[in-house]
């Protein structure tokens, strides 16, 4: 009784997983109450050098001004909130995050009222070898691939475009079985998102086909008429997790260790769960040994392979030793993360909702060490650098330079 | 003027705490100091905020603790007691959300505990009973880790167990401080053949009380964690 008194209060700490109310009223609430979440919740604050407590002394001032402006009868504007946010986020770390902001209080002269942040975007365009965005990528990709039997000796080539319901954009593949002038065969394939597993979990899609082709040429084609593996991951967004399973796992013989991940358990910055390993196990439909075979398997990549675009040749680098990366450095989002929905598993991750919340933030719920380092916002170094800009942006050289490392192996 | 006035009642006090101490040894001619060991068993609970982690709960741990004990008798019912212990302070932290609920953490904080008591006693010659009132600091000198995890694909959930050292980090506040109470009772058998001196057996029950937080915080989000320790120790001391 007499100690009681003697110990302080916790402040106020919102519920990041709110989502049902709006839970601030004013520009400086909703500040603070950002703020607050992210405090807790982001899980990238060891790595990660922004002086979070800066921010609110510096930015708390200028909302409370916003507020004053509000309360005056003038309007507050996107654009205004748009440069104070950018300050508070552009510079973060997390390269998956994204968030978006809607204005409390509409401003007539605006035609929409929600803005976007992105920093990793921003990041990634600073670098000097940026060239294009990831969608335009994409469809520059698809046409050169559409048209590769014009520079090359092709035996299969098949084209897939998959559906899938949680990717805004449509997922394309090719799968090209190159056959080099001594005879032997390189099953290639390109992916502009990562999402294997559920295509194969359910059977009788062009694309399953496609993909079936492919593992099943790695798997079955006799060691004297396999040259060496092509996966080509520019321009790929990231997706499943799981497709490791089939990607490294039907190349190992062993449980094997592949990286560690670690969530957020406890609201202060720095406290994380321990690393917590994550195992791949041998996959038996594809399998091959392709270590024992010493069967190059090359990735191309570039800066904008993206997540699990990016992360599958990470974990390719640090398990299978004939595994070679050529291109450019990655984008950098290297933090595994869970939908909105699951933000009880960890209080980390993307929170928020744009309709009532006012605010939708996509940011990682894991932290990953890969190799043993935490790669977010660095991403994966090729092995050999071939960077596309040196090239007018052809895509041709990079895979050149993967042909003929296959052929000199 | 301030200053003269202040060492003149400094020199007061300590005039006043001589007196005391001679009058103690007049009027207990034989042990005044006594020095010892002590043992058993502890408690310990964990006093924060979840702050949002909606799911999270925080239950008592128990562990073992060891320490020496130094006393010095002002009077037969007064004396002064001051420990160095060595104590692990174990909470548990357990989810209780669905899929995930056997992931649970052990923390287990070894401090080195010095508490400084006055030790009122009543009772008997040899048999005496004890109350304990003061303060302590502490030091946090080592965190331990114990538990399961999990990690999460986009098709299954695996666990892992673990047991590791936790680093320190520049969150965590390592000298603490709080308030010591508490119950006991000894028995004193004094040395036979004329020979100066007493063994003494002690059965304490002290509470500690953290008054000072061991996470940091941060400026605009205060979040305190107090540690709240019932120790129960079996000791001997030998006076003398």
């Amino acid at each position: 009784m007499l100690f009681c008194g003697c110990r302080k209060e916790a402040d106020y700490n919102p519920y990041i997983g709110e989502s049902g109310d709006l839970a601030y009223s004013s520009y400086a609430s909703q500040f603070d109450y950002l703020w607050k979440c992210m405090s807790t919740g982001y899980v990238f604050w060891d790595v990660d050098e922004t002086d979070w407590d800066a921010v609110y002394a510096e930015y708390m001032p200028k909302f409370q001004a916003l507020d004053a402006k509000h309360e005056a009868g003038e309007d507050v504007t996107v654009a205004e909130l748009e440069t104070l946010y950018k300050g508070i986020i552009g510079g973060l770390k997390d390269h998956h995050m994204y968030f978006m902001v809607k204005n409390l209080f509409p401003s007539p002269n605006d035609t929409v009222s929600v803005f976007f942040i992105e920093p990793g975007q921003y990041e990634v365009e600073s670098r000097d070898y940026y060239i294009e965005s990831i969608l335009e990528e994409q469809q520059k990709l698809d046409s050169f691939l559409n048209g590769i039997e014009q520079h090359y000796d092709i035996e299969v080539h098949e084209t897939a475009v998959a559906e899938i319901p949680v990717f805004e954009d449509s997922v394309i593949y090719h799968y090209c079985l190159f056959k080099l002038p001594d005879g032997r065969k390189i099953p290639y394939l390109w992916q502009s998102s990562a999402v294997i597993t559920p295509l194969l979990n359910e059977p009788g899609s062009a694309a399953a086909d496609l993909l079936d082709h492919w593992l099943t040429a790695i798997a079955e084609t006799p060691r004297e008429e396999l040259a060496g593996i092509i996966l080509d991951n520019r321009a790929n967004s990231g997706g499943y997790q799981d497709d490791l399973d089939y990607l490294v796992g039907s190349y190992l013989n062993e449980k094997t260790e592949i990286l560690k991940t670690r969530y957020k358990e406890g609201p202060g910055r720095l406290e994380h769960s321990v690393w917590t390993p994550y195992y791949l196990y041998p996959q038996s439909q594809y399998h091959r040994d392709i270590t024992a075979e010493n069967i190059p398997y090359v990735v191309l990549c570039d800066i904008n392979s993206v997540s699990m675009g990016e992360i599958e040749q990470m974990v390719m680098k640090a398990v299978l030793p004939t595994s070679y990366v050529i291109g450019e450095r990655t984008f950098g989002a290297t933090g595994p993360l869970q939908p909105a929905d699951y933000i009880n598993l960890t209080y980390g991750g993307p929170f928020g909702n744009i309709m009532t919340m006012h605010h939708d933030v996509y940011t990682s719920t894991f932290e990953a060490l890969i190799g043993g380092q935490i790669r977010e916002g660095i991403g994966c170094v090729p092995d050999q650098e071939v960077l596309r800009k040196n090239y007018d942006g052809d895509f041709k050289p990079q895979l050149e330079a993967a042909i003929e490392y296959i052929k000199s192996k | 003027m301030k200053i003269m006035m202040k060492i003149s009642y400094m020199r007061n006090i300590a005039v006043i705490l001589l007196c005391w101490m001679t009058m103690g040894a007049t009027a207990q001619e034989k042990c005044r100091w006594s020095v010892g060991m002590k043992a058993g068993w502890n408690y310990t609970s964990i006093d924060r905020s979840n702050m949002g982690r909606v799911d999270e709960t925080y239950s008592t741990l128990s562990g073992g603790n060891v320490g020496i004990m130094a006393r010095y008798k002002l009077f037969d019912w007064l004396a002064i007691r001051a420990e160095f212990e060595l104590m692990p302070r174990p909470y548990k932290m357990e989810r209780n959300l669905r899929y995930i609920d056997q992931v649970y953490t052990k923390y287990t904080n070894d401090y080195i505990m010095l508490p400084v008591m006055a030790d009122y006693s009543f009772g008997g010659k040899r048999l005496r009973g004890h109350a304990y009132g003061g303060v302590y600091g502490a030091v946090w000198c080592r965190a331990h880790v114990e538990g399961t995890t999990f990690w999460i694909t986009d098709y299954y959930v695996h666990f892992n167990d673990f047991k590791e050292v936790r680093p320190f980090n520049s969150e965590d506040r390592r000298l603490i401080g709080g308030g010591v109470g508490g119950l006991g009772v000894s028995y004193t058998i004094p040395f036979v053949n004329g020979r100066r001196g007493e063994a003494t057996f002690n059965l304490d029950a002290l509470y500690y009380h953290d008054f000072v937080s061991h996470h940091k915080g941060h400026p605009n989000l205060n979040d305190p964690r107090y540690l709240s320790t019932l120790s129960i120790t079996i000791g001997f001391a030998y006076g003398f």
